[in-house]
Protein backbone atom coordinates (compact mmCIF):
# COMPACT_ATOMS: atom_id res chain seq x y z
CA UNK A 1 0.00 0.00 0.00
CA UNK A 2 1.56 3.32 -1.01
CA UNK A 3 2.17 6.07 1.49
CA UNK A 4 0.14 8.50 -0.59
CA UNK A 5 -2.86 6.20 -0.33
CA UNK A 6 -2.35 5.87 3.41
CA UNK A 7 -2.37 9.64 3.89
CA UNK A 8 -5.47 10.05 1.73
CA UNK A 9 -7.23 7.22 3.56
CA UNK A 10 -6.39 8.75 6.92
CA UNK A 11 -7.69 12.16 5.88
CA UNK A 12 -10.89 10.54 4.64
CA UNK A 13 -11.36 8.70 7.93
CA UNK A 14 -10.81 11.92 9.89
CA UNK A 15 -13.46 13.66 7.83
CA UNK A 16 -15.83 10.81 8.60
CA UNK A 17 -15.06 11.13 12.30
CA UNK A 18 -15.58 14.88 12.20
CA UNK A 19 -18.98 14.25 10.64
CA UNK A 20 -19.93 11.63 13.21
CA UNK A 21 -18.80 13.97 16.00
CA UNK A 22 -21.13 16.64 14.75
CA UNK A 23 -24.07 14.29 14.89
CA UNK A 24 -23.51 13.75 18.60
CA UNK A 25 -23.94 17.41 19.50
CA UNK A 26 -27.49 16.83 20.69
CA UNK A 27 -26.34 13.99 22.93
CA UNK A 28 -23.61 16.20 24.33
CA UNK A 29 -26.05 18.97 25.11
CA UNK A 30 -28.37 16.51 26.80
CA UNK A 31 -25.61 14.95 28.88
CA UNK A 32 -24.28 18.33 29.90
CA UNK A 33 -27.64 19.94 30.59
CA UNK A 34 -26.86 22.58 28.04
CA UNK A 35 -23.59 23.51 29.65
CA UNK A 36 -20.56 24.12 27.47
CA UNK A 37 -18.44 22.79 30.28
CA UNK A 38 -19.01 19.19 29.35
CA UNK A 39 -18.07 19.79 25.78
CA UNK A 40 -14.49 20.38 26.66
CA UNK A 41 -11.81 17.90 27.48
CA UNK A 42 -11.85 16.82 31.08
CA UNK A 43 -9.00 14.58 32.06
CA UNK A 44 -5.47 15.53 32.84
CA UNK A 45 -4.09 12.07 32.21
CA UNK A 46 -6.27 10.68 29.48
CA UNK A 47 -4.32 8.19 27.42
CA UNK A 48 -6.29 7.28 24.29
CA UNK A 49 -3.66 4.73 23.26
CA UNK A 50 -3.98 2.95 26.62
CA UNK A 51 -0.21 2.59 26.42
CA UNK A 52 0.82 4.46 29.53
CA UNK A 53 0.63 3.88 33.26
CA UNK A 54 -1.06 7.27 33.54
CA UNK A 55 -4.44 6.13 32.38
CA UNK A 56 -7.99 6.20 33.59
CA UNK A 57 -9.58 3.55 35.74
CA UNK A 58 -12.96 3.10 34.14
CA UNK A 59 -13.88 0.98 31.13
CA UNK A 60 -12.12 2.08 28.00
CA UNK A 61 -11.99 0.88 24.42
CA UNK A 62 -9.47 1.77 21.79
CA UNK A 63 -8.95 1.00 18.12
CA UNK A 64 -6.10 1.93 15.84
CA UNK A 65 -5.36 1.52 12.18
CA UNK A 66 -1.98 1.58 10.53
CA UNK A 67 -0.98 0.99 6.96
CA UNK A 68 -0.74 -2.77 7.47
CA UNK A 69 -2.99 -3.65 10.31
CA UNK A 70 -5.67 -2.65 12.78
CA UNK A 71 -5.89 -3.55 16.43
CA UNK A 72 -8.36 -3.13 19.26
CA UNK A 73 -7.93 -2.84 23.01
CA UNK A 74 -10.31 -2.82 25.94
CA UNK A 75 -9.34 -2.04 29.49
CA UNK A 76 -11.15 -2.13 32.80
CA UNK A 77 -9.70 -1.08 36.10
CA UNK A 78 -10.28 0.13 39.60
CA UNK A 79 -8.77 2.68 41.91
CA UNK A 80 -8.80 2.91 45.68
CA UNK A 81 -10.76 5.88 46.93
CA UNK A 82 -11.23 5.15 50.59
CA UNK A 83 -8.84 4.00 53.29
CA UNK A 84 -5.95 5.73 51.53
CA UNK A 85 -2.89 6.11 53.71
CA UNK A 86 -2.19 9.53 55.14
CA UNK A 87 0.71 9.96 52.74
CA UNK A 88 -1.68 10.64 49.87
CA UNK A 89 -0.99 7.39 47.98
CA UNK A 90 -3.62 5.75 45.84
CA UNK A 91 -3.58 2.33 44.18
CA UNK A 92 -4.86 1.48 40.73
CA UNK A 93 -5.05 -1.82 38.89
CA UNK A 94 -6.31 -2.74 35.46
CA UNK A 95 -6.83 -5.64 33.10
CA UNK A 96 -6.28 -5.00 29.43
CA UNK A 97 -7.25 -7.30 26.57
CA UNK A 98 -6.03 -6.52 23.09
CA UNK A 99 -5.66 -8.15 19.75
CA UNK A 100 -5.27 -7.61 16.05
CA UNK A 101 -8.20 -7.11 13.72
CA UNK A 102 -7.90 -7.99 10.08
CA UNK A 103 -4.55 -8.77 8.57
CA UNK A 104 -1.92 -10.67 10.46
CA UNK A 105 1.01 -8.60 9.39
CA UNK A 106 3.59 -8.13 12.11
CA UNK A 107 4.34 -4.48 11.44
CA UNK A 108 1.26 -3.07 13.16
CA UNK A 109 2.91 -0.42 15.26
CA UNK A 110 6.38 0.21 14.00
CA UNK A 111 7.44 3.21 16.01
CA UNK A 112 6.83 1.79 19.49
CA UNK A 113 9.12 -1.17 18.73
CA UNK A 114 6.60 -3.52 20.31
CA UNK A 115 7.09 -7.08 19.14
CA UNK A 116 3.98 -8.87 20.41
CA UNK A 117 1.37 -6.74 18.71
CA UNK A 118 -0.06 -9.42 16.43
CA UNK A 119 -0.92 -11.76 19.31
CA UNK A 120 -4.05 -11.68 21.43
CA UNK A 121 -2.75 -10.31 24.72
CA UNK A 122 -3.93 -10.13 28.30
CA UNK A 123 -2.14 -7.65 30.53
CA UNK A 124 -2.38 -6.89 34.23
CA UNK A 125 -1.08 -3.57 35.45
CA UNK A 126 -0.84 -2.03 38.87
CA UNK A 127 0.30 1.42 39.87
CA UNK A 128 0.50 3.62 42.89
CA UNK A 129 0.19 7.37 42.75
CA UNK A 130 1.99 9.51 45.27
CA UNK A 131 0.40 12.86 46.13
CA UNK A 132 -2.80 12.02 44.30
CA UNK A 133 -4.67 15.35 44.43
CA UNK A 134 -8.03 14.07 45.61
CA UNK A 135 -6.48 11.64 48.11
CA UNK A 136 -4.36 14.48 49.50
CA UNK A 137 -7.50 16.57 49.91
CA UNK A 138 -9.34 13.73 51.66
CA UNK A 139 -6.50 13.58 54.15
CA UNK A 140 -6.58 17.33 54.76
CA UNK A 141 -8.82 18.53 57.56
CA UNK A 142 -11.30 21.35 57.23
CA UNK A 143 -9.03 23.59 59.30
CA UNK A 144 -5.88 22.73 57.31
CA UNK A 145 -7.58 23.46 53.97
CA UNK A 146 -9.04 26.71 55.25
CA UNK A 147 -5.66 27.76 56.62
CA UNK A 148 -3.90 26.96 53.32
CA UNK A 149 -6.43 28.91 51.23
CA UNK A 150 -6.43 31.73 53.79
CA UNK A 151 -2.66 32.17 53.73
CA UNK A 152 -2.52 31.93 49.93
CA UNK A 153 -5.14 34.69 49.62
CA UNK A 154 -3.19 36.91 51.99
CA UNK A 155 -0.28 36.82 49.54
CA UNK A 156 -2.14 37.98 46.45
CA UNK A 157 -4.34 40.88 45.45
CA UNK A 158 -6.76 39.68 42.82
CA UNK A 159 -7.25 41.64 39.61
CA UNK A 160 -9.78 44.43 40.13
CA UNK A 161 -9.30 44.43 43.90
CA UNK A 162 -7.39 46.99 45.93
CA UNK A 163 -6.33 44.61 48.69
CA UNK A 164 -6.01 40.86 49.34
CA UNK A 165 -9.31 39.09 50.03
CA UNK A 166 -7.96 38.09 53.42
CA UNK A 167 -6.38 40.96 55.33
CA UNK A 168 -2.69 40.36 56.12
CA UNK A 169 -3.42 40.87 59.83
CA UNK A 170 -6.00 38.04 59.90
CA UNK A 171 -4.85 34.95 61.80
CA UNK A 172 -5.13 32.05 59.35
CA UNK A 173 -3.51 29.47 61.60
CA UNK A 174 -6.72 28.55 63.42
CA UNK A 175 -8.42 27.36 60.24
CA UNK A 176 -11.42 29.62 60.81
CA UNK A 177 -12.53 32.09 58.13
CA UNK A 178 -14.59 35.30 58.23
CA UNK A 179 -18.35 34.80 57.94
CA UNK A 180 -18.52 36.08 54.37
CA UNK A 181 -15.46 34.21 53.12
CA UNK A 182 -15.59 32.68 49.63
CA UNK A 183 -12.10 31.62 48.55
CA UNK A 184 -11.18 29.92 45.28
CA UNK A 185 -8.05 28.04 44.34
CA UNK A 186 -8.78 29.05 40.76
CA UNK A 187 -8.20 32.73 41.58
CA UNK A 188 -4.63 32.15 42.69
CA UNK A 189 -1.54 32.73 40.60
CA UNK A 190 2.21 32.50 41.23
CA UNK A 191 2.97 33.16 44.90
CA UNK A 192 -0.41 32.28 46.34
CA UNK A 193 -0.63 29.09 44.30
CA UNK A 194 2.86 27.98 45.33
CA UNK A 195 1.95 28.59 48.95
CA UNK A 196 -1.23 26.52 48.62
CA UNK A 197 0.48 23.62 46.81
CA UNK A 198 3.23 23.49 49.43
CA UNK A 199 0.70 23.58 52.25
CA UNK A 200 -1.24 20.68 50.69
CA UNK A 201 1.96 18.69 50.06
CA UNK A 202 1.51 19.00 46.30
CA UNK A 203 4.47 21.31 45.72
CA UNK A 204 6.57 18.64 44.01
CA UNK A 205 3.73 17.37 41.89
CA UNK A 206 2.26 13.88 41.70
CA UNK A 207 4.31 10.73 40.98
CA UNK A 208 3.09 7.47 39.48
CA UNK A 209 4.94 4.14 39.78
CA UNK A 210 3.62 1.22 37.81
CA UNK A 211 4.31 -2.35 36.71
CA UNK A 212 2.72 -4.39 33.96
CA UNK A 213 2.84 -8.08 33.04
CA UNK A 214 1.53 -9.28 29.70
CA UNK A 215 0.84 -12.75 28.38
CA UNK A 216 0.57 -13.05 24.62
CA UNK A 217 -1.56 -16.06 23.70
CA UNK A 218 -0.26 -18.81 21.48
CA UNK A 219 -0.16 -17.95 17.83
CA UNK A 220 0.18 -20.35 14.95
CA UNK A 221 3.06 -19.72 12.57
CA UNK A 222 2.81 -21.38 9.14
CA UNK A 223 6.01 -21.67 7.18
CA UNK A 224 7.88 -23.71 4.59
CA UNK A 225 11.04 -25.48 5.61
CA UNK A 226 14.20 -24.37 3.90
CA UNK A 227 15.45 -27.95 3.45
CA UNK A 228 12.51 -29.75 1.88
CA UNK A 229 10.12 -26.85 1.09
CA UNK A 230 7.35 -28.70 2.95
CA UNK A 231 4.63 -26.92 4.85
CA UNK A 232 4.90 -26.91 8.64
CA UNK A 233 3.50 -24.94 11.53
CA UNK A 234 4.51 -24.13 15.08
CA UNK A 235 2.69 -22.47 17.97
CA UNK A 236 4.39 -20.02 20.29
CA UNK A 237 3.30 -17.65 23.04
CA UNK A 238 5.08 -14.62 24.48
CA UNK A 239 5.47 -12.51 27.58
CA UNK A 240 6.48 -9.01 28.54
CA UNK A 241 7.25 -7.39 31.87
CA UNK A 242 7.48 -3.67 32.34
CA UNK A 243 7.95 -0.92 34.88
CA UNK A 244 7.00 2.74 34.56
CA UNK A 245 7.54 6.03 36.35
CA UNK A 246 5.44 9.11 35.72
CA UNK A 247 5.53 12.67 37.01
CA UNK A 248 2.80 15.30 36.86
CA UNK A 249 4.41 18.56 38.02
CA UNK A 250 1.42 20.72 38.90
CA UNK A 251 3.55 23.78 39.41
CA UNK A 252 4.70 23.99 35.81
CA UNK A 253 1.41 23.75 34.03
CA UNK A 254 -0.38 20.83 32.61
CA UNK A 255 2.03 18.29 31.22
CA UNK A 256 3.20 14.80 32.07
CA UNK A 257 6.54 13.02 31.84
CA UNK A 258 6.82 9.24 31.78
CA UNK A 259 9.75 6.78 31.73
CA UNK A 260 9.33 3.08 31.11
CA UNK A 261 11.30 -0.12 30.66
CA UNK A 262 9.89 -3.29 29.14
CA UNK A 263 11.34 -6.76 28.57
CA UNK A 264 9.71 -8.84 25.85
CA UNK A 265 10.14 -12.42 24.79
CA UNK A 266 8.28 -13.82 21.82
CA UNK A 267 8.59 -15.16 18.30
CA UNK A 268 8.73 -13.48 14.95
CA UNK A 269 7.76 -15.01 11.62
CA UNK A 270 10.33 -15.05 8.84
CA UNK A 271 9.67 -12.65 5.94
CA UNK A 272 7.30 -13.97 3.30
CA UNK A 273 8.70 -14.90 -0.11
CA UNK A 274 7.19 -16.00 -3.40
CA UNK A 275 7.34 -19.79 -3.63
CA UNK A 276 6.71 -21.27 -7.08
CA UNK A 277 6.10 -24.87 -8.12
CA UNK A 278 5.38 -26.55 -11.52
CA UNK A 279 1.70 -26.34 -12.46
CA UNK A 280 -0.22 -28.61 -14.79
CA UNK A 281 1.27 -30.53 -17.64
CA UNK A 282 2.52 -27.57 -19.60
CA UNK A 283 6.23 -27.23 -19.43
CA UNK A 284 7.26 -24.01 -17.80
CA UNK A 285 3.89 -23.28 -16.13
CA UNK A 286 4.29 -22.28 -12.48
CA UNK A 287 1.93 -21.78 -9.56
CA UNK A 288 3.22 -19.24 -7.06
CA UNK A 289 2.16 -18.21 -3.57
CA UNK A 290 3.62 -16.22 -0.69
CA UNK A 291 4.90 -18.08 2.35
CA UNK A 292 7.31 -17.62 5.21
CA UNK A 293 10.47 -19.59 4.57
CA UNK A 294 11.98 -21.05 7.70
CA UNK A 295 10.75 -21.51 11.26
CA UNK A 296 9.89 -18.43 13.32
CA UNK A 297 12.80 -17.02 15.26
CA UNK A 298 12.87 -16.25 18.95
CA UNK A 299 12.78 -12.53 19.62
CA UNK A 300 13.93 -10.69 22.74
CA UNK A 301 13.62 -6.97 23.34
CA UNK A 302 14.58 -4.60 26.12
CA UNK A 303 12.82 -1.34 25.39
CA UNK A 304 13.25 1.90 27.29
CA UNK A 305 10.88 4.78 26.50
CA UNK A 306 10.34 8.37 27.47
CA UNK A 307 7.08 10.19 26.80
CA UNK A 308 5.78 13.70 27.25
CA UNK A 309 2.15 14.69 27.27
CA UNK A 310 1.12 18.29 26.84
CA UNK A 311 -2.28 19.92 26.46
CA UNK A 312 -2.86 23.10 24.46
CA UNK A 313 -5.69 25.54 23.79
CA UNK A 314 -7.64 24.73 26.90
CA UNK A 315 -7.60 21.01 26.32
CA UNK A 316 -8.77 21.04 22.70
CA UNK A 317 -5.41 19.78 21.42
CA UNK A 318 -2.71 17.57 22.91
CA UNK A 319 0.57 16.00 21.85
CA UNK A 320 2.18 12.89 23.30
CA UNK A 321 5.66 12.35 21.77
CA UNK A 322 7.36 9.08 22.72
CA UNK A 323 10.94 7.98 22.06
CA UNK A 324 11.80 4.29 22.44
CA UNK A 325 15.11 2.42 22.29
CA UNK A 326 15.60 -1.34 22.10
CA UNK A 327 18.90 -2.20 23.82
CA UNK A 328 18.80 -5.81 22.66
CA UNK A 329 18.64 -4.96 18.96
CA UNK A 330 20.02 -1.40 18.90
CA UNK A 331 16.87 0.02 17.33
CA UNK A 332 15.20 3.34 18.15
CA UNK A 333 11.73 4.60 17.34
CA UNK A 334 9.83 7.87 17.57
CA UNK A 335 6.07 8.24 17.71
CA UNK A 336 4.19 11.55 17.74
CA UNK A 337 0.45 11.27 18.35
CA UNK A 338 -1.57 14.45 18.01
CA UNK A 339 -4.95 14.32 19.73
CA UNK A 340 -7.68 16.55 18.35
CA UNK A 341 -10.75 14.31 18.11
CA UNK A 342 -13.15 14.26 21.04
CA UNK A 343 -15.68 11.77 22.27
CA UNK A 344 -19.35 12.54 22.85
CA UNK A 345 -18.58 14.20 26.17
CA UNK A 346 -15.82 16.39 24.88
CA UNK A 347 -12.77 14.41 26.05
CA UNK A 348 -9.87 14.05 23.64
CA UNK A 349 -9.73 10.46 22.45
CA UNK A 350 -8.27 10.31 18.98
CA UNK A 351 -6.21 11.84 16.24
CA UNK A 352 -3.23 11.15 14.04
CA UNK A 353 0.12 9.61 14.95
CA UNK A 354 3.31 9.84 12.94
CA UNK A 355 6.10 7.33 13.56
CA UNK A 356 9.61 6.38 12.49
CA UNK A 357 12.08 3.62 13.39
CA UNK A 358 15.81 3.50 12.80
CA UNK A 359 16.38 -0.03 11.52
CA UNK A 360 14.07 0.19 8.52
CA UNK A 361 14.06 4.00 8.35
CA UNK A 362 10.37 3.59 7.65
CA UNK A 363 7.73 6.24 8.37
CA UNK A 364 4.18 5.52 9.45
CA UNK A 365 1.04 7.57 9.72
CA UNK A 366 -1.81 6.10 11.72
CA UNK A 367 -5.26 7.08 12.81
CA UNK A 368 -6.49 6.22 16.26
CA UNK A 369 -9.82 6.64 17.97
CA UNK A 370 -11.39 5.33 21.16
CA UNK A 371 -14.80 5.50 22.76
CA UNK A 372 -13.69 6.18 26.35
CA UNK A 373 -17.26 5.77 27.60
CA UNK A 374 -18.05 3.99 30.80
CA UNK A 375 -20.96 1.60 30.20
CA UNK A 376 -21.37 0.94 33.94
CA UNK A 377 -22.38 4.50 34.80
CA UNK B 1 -32.74 20.12 64.83
CA UNK B 2 -30.60 20.25 61.70
CA UNK B 3 -31.45 20.99 58.14
CA UNK B 4 -30.86 19.02 54.97
CA UNK B 5 -28.44 20.84 52.68
CA UNK B 6 -28.35 20.03 48.99
CA UNK B 7 -25.15 20.74 47.08
CA UNK B 8 -24.91 20.65 43.33
CA UNK B 9 -21.82 20.48 41.13
CA UNK B 10 -21.72 20.96 37.38
CA UNK B 11 -18.60 20.34 35.37
CA UNK B 12 -16.91 17.57 33.46
CA UNK B 13 -13.96 17.03 35.76
CA UNK B 14 -11.63 14.09 36.25
CA UNK B 15 -11.80 14.02 40.04
CA UNK B 16 -14.13 15.71 42.50
CA UNK B 17 -14.23 15.75 46.26
CA UNK B 18 -16.87 17.94 47.93
CA UNK B 19 -17.51 18.07 51.64
CA UNK B 20 -19.35 20.02 54.27
CA UNK B 21 -16.94 20.52 57.13
CA UNK B 22 -15.19 17.13 57.33
CA UNK B 23 -17.99 15.02 55.86
CA UNK B 24 -17.48 14.03 52.21
CA UNK B 25 -20.65 14.19 50.14
CA UNK B 26 -21.78 11.30 47.96
CA UNK B 27 -23.11 12.55 44.66
CA UNK B 28 -25.86 11.09 42.57
CA UNK B 29 -25.43 12.83 39.27
CA UNK B 30 -25.06 16.53 39.93
CA UNK B 31 -26.42 16.66 43.45
CA UNK B 32 -25.63 15.44 46.94
CA UNK B 33 -27.45 15.97 50.20
CA UNK B 34 -25.99 16.41 53.66
CA UNK B 35 -28.61 15.35 56.21
CA UNK B 36 -29.43 17.28 59.34
CA UNK B 37 -26.70 19.91 59.22
CA UNK B 38 -26.87 21.55 62.64
CA UNK B 39 -27.42 25.31 63.11
CA UNK B 40 -24.29 27.40 63.04
CA UNK B 41 -21.35 28.22 60.83
CA UNK B 42 -20.21 25.66 58.27
CA UNK B 43 -17.72 25.28 55.44
CA UNK B 44 -18.45 23.91 51.99
CA UNK B 45 -15.11 22.75 50.60
CA UNK B 46 -14.24 21.29 47.22
CA UNK B 47 -11.13 20.20 45.35
CA UNK B 48 -10.16 18.18 42.28
CA UNK B 49 -8.40 17.84 38.96
CA UNK B 50 -9.70 18.90 35.56
CA UNK B 51 -8.39 20.09 32.24
CA UNK B 52 -7.31 23.74 32.16
CA UNK B 53 -9.65 25.94 30.19
CA UNK B 54 -12.75 24.09 31.34
CA UNK B 55 -15.18 25.48 33.89
CA UNK B 56 -17.26 24.19 36.77
CA UNK B 57 -20.04 25.48 39.01
CA UNK B 58 -20.94 24.60 42.58
CA UNK B 59 -23.87 25.72 44.69
CA UNK B 60 -25.92 25.18 47.86
CA UNK B 61 -29.69 24.82 48.11
CA UNK B 62 -31.07 25.02 51.64
CA UNK B 63 -33.54 27.89 51.54
CA UNK B 64 -34.04 30.38 52.89
CA UNK B 65 -30.68 31.06 54.49
CA UNK B 66 -28.21 28.84 52.62
CA UNK B 67 -28.75 29.62 48.97
CA UNK B 68 -25.59 30.28 47.04
CA UNK B 69 -23.75 29.42 43.85
CA UNK B 70 -20.27 30.10 42.63
CA UNK B 71 -21.20 30.93 39.06
CA UNK B 72 -19.04 29.42 36.34
CA UNK B 73 -15.49 29.15 37.59
CA UNK B 74 -12.39 28.44 35.48
CA UNK B 75 -10.12 25.50 36.22
CA UNK B 76 -6.65 26.70 37.18
CA UNK B 77 -3.95 26.56 34.42
CA UNK B 78 -2.21 23.74 36.30
CA UNK B 79 -5.30 21.53 36.15
CA UNK B 80 -6.60 21.95 39.70
CA UNK B 81 -9.70 23.61 41.04
CA UNK B 82 -11.11 24.09 44.51
CA UNK B 83 -12.35 26.44 47.15
CA UNK B 84 -14.10 26.98 50.43
CA UNK B 85 -17.36 28.81 51.17
CA UNK B 86 -18.67 29.81 54.56
CA UNK B 87 -22.41 29.36 55.03
CA UNK B 88 -24.71 29.47 58.01
CA UNK B 89 -27.72 27.41 59.08
CA UNK B 90 -30.11 29.21 61.38
CA UNK B 91 -32.05 27.69 64.25
CA UNK B 92 -35.54 26.78 63.04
Amino acid sequence: MSRRFIVLASIFQILLLWTSSATTAADVAQDCHGSAVCQQSRQVLIDPSLASVAGRTDFQAFASATRDDTSATIEVGSKTKDNAPATGWSFKQALKLSGPIGKNDSEADLATLEGLQDNVKLAYSASIRQHDADVVFRNTTKEEYNAALCRAHQLETLPGKSAPLIAPAFDCTKGELPDDAELYLDDLRAEGLRSLLDALDLGHGSFIYGVEATYAAEKKYDFITTESLTKQSEKHDGISLGAELGWLPYRWGIFFVGLSYRYEEGYKAQPEQDICAPFGEDLGALSCSKAAVGAPSKSKKQIASIELRRYFRGGSLAVNPRFSYDFENDVSGVRLPIYFLKDGKGALNGGLAAGWRSDTEDYTLSLFVGTMKNPFK
Amino acid sequence: MGKDVTVYFRGNVSSRVVRIDDEELKFTGETATAKSVPPGKHYLQWFGEATPGTTYEIGIKAPPEAVWNSGKRPVNPIGLYGGTKVFRINKS
